[in-house]
């Protein structure tokens, strides 16, 4: 497997690790300007303590410490090669997976990220015998911050996600440590991007996003079916509508055609990693969704329940095609070879002006990221 | 570009692309922000931490405004003021409302602060005039009140402590306040900054993640309370807070400005921006921390540590800059207590390239800081002095010389104007000065073994002036006893072309006990040439208790040699001592015997061969005698004589039967055909020697001459087929000696005979 750093989405070259001094004389090691990181940050270069890279073979696998080669101190912060941004700890080792979540303005993606990693911590995981936790100070407090403490503690709805492209010019992710079993343990680092909608309208600013959209392991596209004119004329004035319409297939296309060029993937040549279409907000169209396995409340096992997710995939992709037409799966199907239909609620209820009366109440968040550890060998499907 | 450009940017519902969300809503004709790289990532807005997050209008009023000044890549200044608005069009917090206004730095009027351009009537701060870009234009000159700094003193130093590392390149000042403390901060940065660096001084006033904001300063709000630590910038960034509030000065810079920012001394703010303008060198916190000390002079009034001075004296060495007098150095050494341990040569040796006059006048003050408080035969002027570069030392003896004649006898007494001098051309002089301190008795001869190697010419004029007349007298053997001197006398006595001066050496070396060697007395008595010299030597030599047999030897050829008599006692310790050595060469019996059998010279005939220390017993003894005698006789023109040492050599060979000894005797015989030797031969022999001895002797010549050494040994082919050719007679006579010499069977002479020289080489390939 190709390891990837997951803040510059660049290739770790095998058997080159980079490390940053640590040590806590400056004038004995005194700081360099990190043109790497710089360049990363699109900023001037700031004076850090140098980075010593090593090239040897099974580096990553073996070696956690190196002597910086200025002050000779041993260290063992692990940075990128590259980019220079400090890794996690065992990233070298245990590699990570990543999830692109993208979708229009509105259509729920950071109440999607911020609500599945509460139930993952809390709630889901457990019972397949797995945890999760930040994976470094930056997860820790943005998680707290931006997500737990709006979400939970105020019980209000989060703020708009500020483009990529303001906002210092990039996004960071969000990097969890995934572990699986007790004896045998099986570890990854689960990184997740959130994205601003605006940033997928615009092709200028999408690139801001590009290097990670291109480059990560899943892609999940979230449509918001309040979004969609033919929902929307069902449910009349049941439910307070979202200020905008926007067409998905655009987000998707862009999106491949993102993928494609920045792989190098011909065209006739359907991309392999997962795509999880998710439909938000079900819970305000229970009307229109009778029957469907998505609206009962999961049941989890000690194993991921394949065919109850291919019972939701197939209803899900039922109903894509009685609201959107034939042209959204026609596309994913000519250019997606590996795709699943999911349903969830984030939130359990439409919030009432921006506040979440009764707290948040999920329904089916994890079902996505269950399917892809499932994919990814994490956790056993039955 | 005549006017400002600007832009708005905030997140609506329909923008003029027909988009939702963040984006530019309006723009300068032809300006198109997304284009310009750099602009759109400096833009963003998060409340401050703990906020609400759904504020409502008094709250999101109370959110600090964004301020952000920055130098774009294309050389264009960019200024952004961004408010917090609150609600988007969706209902959803999070919008903010952004002013871009990019410039030319030449639009601003001269003397205007980018700081300033805030304050302008130019600036939108909310979404309702979004659609309607303001006229931007900058007013003819620049109206600023009077500012006072608002902060405290301990304030004013903090911050000016922090520029003063941020003058440093790349150094990032952060800021931990309120409004409008933020803005009395940076009030505060533009104070002490030279007006040619405050459109470097970028900064954003307030950002939620003041690490990742742009700007050279970067305020955030207290509550953010940014981890240096965490984001590894301790190390070149500095903090101010008001929240925390730091307990003292830091660095002179920090204290010097600080106090003059307090006290509103805009005259001496002025001098020190002045002088910072003019600093020629990059204004590294040592630099300012010079200048600041420089600029207000007076030590005292600020507490300056005694780092801080040398610090300072660095970069007075580096710049050798007007800015710094000889005052500056002066009350920089005033104030360095005697226990301050200071790496002077070092100060100096950083500063020899820039040859300046400065510089010398450090040197002198520094030196005079050292003689004053320290006791020469201390560590601390030792090692200066030891590791002073040449120019120095030749800046310290000169100003020794002229103006601390009594600092400098102190040193020359210890031995550590010496040390100096070892680096200039003032070595021998200084040599000779050292060896008179020496014999008066006011150096220590010790003091020279503490002041390390010595170069050679300095010992040479120790040992000139101790070869002078008025040390003849005084030299004691302590005043010299030191191991380099003693060196330097035995090398001198091995190389002395004049007689003279070796006599004065080897008087000089007997008073220091050093041990004279045979090759200084060979010298001498090879230099001898009169018979004065000689007696000279004699006197020199024969007074001493040194002298070997060889030396004895080298006295009696050089008696010989002027024609002196070496005296009885001479010849009696010479003779005793031949009696006790082995065998002589032939080279030293021809010359001592040469003078034998001339007139006065004793003729004890016994005693002269015993001389050669031959009693024979056994061939080789015969061997080595036969070659003593001939060297005896060659070198003798006595007639007597020669029959006295032959009719001698002849009783001694028939004593001896084995006929190599005689073989030799033979050789000398046949080589020089000495009559006498014939004689004594075929008489005395022929009588001793029996007819079969004879035939034997006879075959043993044959035999050694076929294995003569040097030659490959015959093996028995070679020797069977050669006895065949010789006549019945001889060939019984090789038999004969064969048979009768076991220790000369064939095999065993071969191995006790192993071939030589080209023979060996032959076989081994």
């Amino acid at each position: 497997m190709t390891l990837r750093c997951p803040f510059c989405f660049e290739a770790i070259p095998r058997g080159q690790a980079a490390f940053r001094c640590t040590g806590a004389d400056p004038s004995r090691c005194p700081p360099v300007a990190d043109e790497a990181l710089g360049a990363f940050r699109r900023r001037p270069a700031e004076m850090l303590p140098p980075v010593t890279v090593v090239s040897r073979r099974l580096s990553l696998r073996t070696s956690t410490t190196v002597d910086c080669f200025q002050c000779g101190k041993p260290t063992t912060k692990a940075v990128c090669p590259r980019c220079h941004n400090t890794l996690p700890t065992h990233f070298m080792r245990t590699g990570g997976r990543s999830l692109a979540v993208i979708g229009a303005k509105e259509s729920g993606k950071s109440h999607y990220v911020g609500v599945l990693i509460n139930q993952l911590m809390h709630s889901v995981l457990g019972k397949y015998g797995a945890s999760i936790n930040a994976a470094d100070e930056y997860t820790k407090s943005r998680y707290a911050r931006d997500f737990r403490q709006i979400l939970y503690e105020s019980n209000q709805v989060l703020p708009a996600t500020q483009s990529a492209a303001a906002d210092g010019g990039l996004h960071l992710p969000m990097i969890f440590r995934l572990q699986v079993g007790t004896e045998k343990q099986k570890s990854a680092l689960l990184v997740f991007f959130d994205t601003a909608g605006e940033d997928f309208e615009r092709l200028e600013t999408l690139e801001a996003e590009a290097s990670y959209v291109a480059n990560t392991d899943a892609t999940m596209l979230v449509l918001d079916p309040l979004q969609i004119p033919s929902v929307r004329d069902q449910l009349g004035d049941q439910v307070v509508l979202p200020s905008v319409t926007t067409d998905p297939l655009d987000i998707l296309s862009r999106t491949t055609d993102l993928i494609r060029e920045r792989t190098g993937l011909p065209p006739n040549k359907r991309i392999d990693r997962p795509l999880a279409l998710s439909f938000s907000k079900i819970d305000a169209i229970r009307g229109l969704l009778k029957g469907s396995p998505v609206l009962r409340s999961a049941s989890h096992g000690v194993t991921f329940d394949a065919g109850a997710a291919e019972d939701i995939s197939i209803s899900m992709h039922a109903h894509v095609g009685e609201w959107i037409g034939s042209s959204l799966d026609q596309y994913v199907q000519a250019n997606w070879s590996n795709v699943h239909y999911f349903g969830f609620s984030a939130l359990g209820r439409p919030p009432v002006g921006g506040q979440l009366v009764g707290g948040v109440a999920p329904l089916r968040v994890e079902d996505p990221i269950l399917w892809l550890l499932s994919q990814w060998k994490l956790i056993q499907e039955s | 570009m005549n006017e400002p450009r600007q832009a708005f940017y905030t997140s609506v519902q329909e923008g003029p692309a027909g988009n939702a969300g963040f984006q530019f809503v309006a723009a300068s004709p032809g300006f198109e922000p997304t284009s310009l790289p750099g602009i759109e990532r400096l833009l963003g807005y998060r409340p401050p931490e703990g906020s609400s997050p759904s504020p409502d209008a008094d709250e999101i009023a109370r959110f600090p405004v964004s301020r952000v000044f920055e130098r774009l890549e294309s050389g264009e200044y960019v200024f952004i003021l961004t408010r917090y608005l609150g609600r988007d069009y969706s209902g959803r917090f999070g919008n903010y409302f952004a002013h871009v206004v990019a410039i030319d730095r030449r639009m601003a009027p001269i003397g205007m602060r980018p700081i300033d351009v805030f304050e302008l009537d130019w600036w939108r701060r909310s979404g309702e005039a979004e659609s309607r870009l303001p006229k931007l234009e900058f007013p003819s000159g620049v109206t600023r009140a009077d500012w006072r700094p608002a902060s405290t003193e301990a304030q004013s130093r903090t911050l000016a402590s922090a520029i003063g590392l941020m003058v440093d390149q790349k150094h990032t000042l952060y800021i931990e306040d309120h409004e409008p403390a933020v803005t009395n901060w940076l009030e505060l940065c533009y104070a002490v900054m030279p007006e040619f660096g405050w459109w470097d001084l970028t900064f954003t006033t307030y950002a939620a993640d003041a690490v990742r904001a742009p700007g050279r300063i970067k305020a955030t709000d207290p509550a953010q309370s940014i981890e240096l630590q965490a984001y590894e910038l301790r190390s070149t960034a500095s903090l101010v807070s008001s929240v925390r509030e730091s307990s003292g000065p830091t660095n002179p810079f920090g204290r010097i400005t600080g106090s003059l920012i307090a006290e509103a001394d805009s005259d001496s703010l002025d001098s020190l921006t002045g002088r910072i303008r003019k600093c020629r060198l990059p204004l590294t916190g040592d630099v300012m921390d010079a200048i600041a000390i420089a600029s207000d002079g007076d030590p005292d009034l600020h507490d300056l540590s005694e780092d801080d001075l040398l610090a300072t004296l660095q970069v007075v060495l580096q710049t050798g800059d007007e800015m710094f007098t000889v005052r500056h150095v002066g009350w920089i050494f005033a104030k360095l207590s005697p226990a301050r341990s200071v790496d002077v040569a070092g100060l100096f040796e950083e500063s020899i390239s820039l040859d300046s006059g400065l510089a010398r006048e450090i040197g002198k003050a520094a030196f005079g800081w050292l003689l004053e408080n320290h006791d020469p035969s201390s560590g601390i002027l030792r090692t200066t002095i030891g590791s002073m570069p040449a120019e120095w030392a030749e800046v310290w003896l000169e100003a020794l010389g002229r103006s601390a004649p009594e600092g400098y006898a102190r040193l020359l007494d210890n031995g550590l104007a010496l040390s100096l001098a070892t680096r200039t051309d003032q070595r021998r002089d200084l040599g000779a000065e050292i060896a008179s301190g020496v014999v008066s008795g006011r150096t220590s001869i010790d003091v020279l073994s503490e002041v390390g190697p010595l170069p050679g010419e300095v010992i040479e004029g120790i040992v000139d002036f101790a070869l002078s007349a008025e040390l003849a007298e005084t030299a004691t053997k302590e005043s010299f006893s030191h191991a380099t001197v003693k060196a330097e006398v035995r090398a001198q006595m091995s190389d002395a072309g004049d007689i003279d001066r070796l006599l004065g050496l080897w008087k000089l070396a007997r008073a220091i006990e050093v041990e004279p060697d045979d090759r200084s007395m060979e010298r001498m008595t090879s230099l001898a040439s009169s018979p004065e010299d000689a007696e000279a030597v004699l006197g020199a030599v024969l007074s001493s208790e040194s002298g070997s047999f060889e030396i004895r030897t080298c006295l009696v050829r050089m008696c010989a040699d002027c024609g002196i008599s070496p005296g009885q006692t001479l010849m009696d310790d010479f003779e005793a001592g031949l009696l006790e050595s082995r065998p002589l060469s032939r080279e030293d019996l021809r010359e001592l015997y040469s003078g034998l059998g001339r007139a006065g010279v004793r003729t004890d005939v016994g005693k002269a061969i015993q001389l050669t220390g031959l009693m024979p017993g056994s061939a080789t003894d015969m061997q080595t005698m036969v070659k003593n005698a001939s060297c005896i006789l060659r070198g003798s023109t006595a007639d007597y004589w020669k029959q006295e040492v032959a009719n001698h050599v002849g009783r001694m060979a028939a004593s001896v039967e084995d006929p190599r000894g005689h073989l030799e005797l033979v050789r000398e015989v046949s080589a020089y055909g000495e009559p006498w030797l014939e004689l004594a031969y075929s008489e005395e022999m022929r009588a001793r020697l029996s007819r079969r001895k004879e035939a034997e002797l006879a075959g043993a010549l044959i035999f050694l001459t076929w294995n003569e050494p040097g030659r490959s040994p015959l093996n028995a082919e070679s020797r069977d087929r050669r006895l065949m050719a010789l006549s019945e007679k001889q060939r019984s006579g090789v038999e004969a000696y064969l048979s009768r010499n076991d220790g000369l069977k064939w095999d065993a002479w071969c191995k006790r005979n192993p071939p030589k020289g080209r023979f060996a080489r032959r076989r081994a390939r």
